[in-house]
């Protein structure tokens, strides 16, 4: 007998002492104990929503600038660069609510872990274009948003150097977030969101979901 | 069934079954609070798929999916987690001494299980439970091959540590 068939029947022991010592707080499991848990869920649910929304008017109001602008070629082009980023965030943002939406934690756990870092891993990605591509992109956005709401042309007042510039900048800003957070990012504890943030940045919460899926694929191999 | 039915048959089938919520947790999270965290959540996801239980299968495989799934998830997890359900002065569970109803054998085999990753604890706690390799391949969802190999693998590395141990 193996050491581990020997403690099987120790552990049946403790299995039926656990029986007996065990309480359940069955006060708990009452629907009204239950019912703030799903609507913190439905809360979730209604946020993403939202978000998508928002990312939806954005795409189409863009749309429209970009009609309204054909013919300001500087103004035309940064709403699209902008744009599209706005539908990569859409596309993205609604691929995580399907997919989240589809994981049923009844299946098997091969299954459905790999789906969870599936999603995870969806999320970093999201997290870590959608803060580089707003910085790289922080003038085109600037333009768009002063000409659509103020009516100004920032453009209009500047050279294609500055332009250049700031759009250099941008880039060097997005390199040292980056080399900052591989730096720093275990570093700050203070808030669990920006350790995250800065996790996702750097990549090490990307490696650490790859090689867990790596874990998964050799889990599942004999 | 009515509403208050269904809550009394999940309550009372939840209670039978209470030692999966328990093992589950205390493989998975280190302190009492996380293990309250976490057998809050898994209640709550079980409760939120219980509609869609199916009465022919069994429900402790159907409850160790769900619990191993979400503590896995949850254990994974980047950020610290959020109570959701109850506050700070309620417990999942009363009454639990802890210290005395654990023997030396079984406190040295959660030290074991402690060291193997989500996947080989989740196998480790299947196999100890009782249950068959058919069931274990389905809970994980490999093959039976796959498990009876792993399993053997996990013998012999246990041998190993326990006889380490009586020579230290």
């Amino acid at each position: 007998m193996t050491e581990l068939d020997e403690l099987r029947a120790k552990w049946e022991a403790h299995d039926r002492q656990l029986e007996k010592s065990l309480r359940l707080n069955r006060e708990l499991l009452i629907a009204s104990k239950l019912k703030p848990a799903e609507s913190e869920l439905r809360r979730l649910a209604i946020y993403s929503g939202l978000e998508a929304t928002m990312w939806l008017v954005i795409v189409v109001v863009l749309g429209h600038f970009i009609a309204g602008h054909i013919r300001m070629p500087g103004l035309a082009l940064s709403a699209v660069a902008v744009d599209m980023m706005s539908i990569g965030m859409l596309i993205a943002l609604i691929r995580r609510m399907i997919l989240a939406l589809h994981i049923d934690y009844s299946q098997p756990i091969a299954a459905i872990q790999k789906q969870v870092e599936g999603l995870r891993i969806l999320r970093i990605r999201t997290t870590k274009w959608g803060l580089l591509s707003g910085t790289t992109l922080w003038v085109p956005w600037l333009a768009v948003v002063s000409r659509g709401i103020f009516g100004v042309d920032i453009y209009r007042g500047v050279d294609t150097t500055w332009v250049i510039v700031n759009v250099l900048f941008g880039l060097a800003l997005c390199l040292a977030a980056i080399w900052a957070s591989k730096k720093y990012g275990d570093r700050i504890d203070q808030s669990p969101f920006i350790q995250r943030l800065m996790k996702d940045l750097a990549g090490s919460n990307l490696n650490t979901a790859q090689s867990f899926l790596a874990t998964l694929r050799e889990f599942e191999r004999e | 069934m009515t509403t208050a039915k269904h809550q009394e048959r999940f309550q009372t089938l939840l209670d039978e079954h209470k030692r999966i919520l328990y093992k589950v947790c205390h493989l998975y999270c280190r302190n009492r609070d996380d293990r309250e965290d976490l057998a809050q959540e898994i209640i709550v996801q079980l409760w939120r798929s219980f509609g869609r239980f199916d009465e022919h299968y069994r429900f402790s495989t159907w409850m160790y999916r769900i619990a191993l799934n979400v503590a896995i998830s949850s254990y994974r997890r980047e950020t610290t987690r959020t109570r959701h359900v109850i506050s700070d002065n309620e417990h999942v569970f009363d009454a639990v001494d802890e210290t005395t109803s654990q023997p030396e054998d079984i406190r040295l085999l959660y030290r074991f299980i402690e060291k193997l990753d989500e996947l080989n604890k989740a196998l480790v706690l299947l196999y100890l439970d009782g249950k068959s390799y058919a069931e274990i391949a389905g809970v994980l969802g490999i093959s039976e091959t796959n498990v009876a190999t792993k399993i053997n693998r996990l013998k012999n590395s246990m041998k190993q540590e326990f006889s380490s141990r009586q020579a230290g």
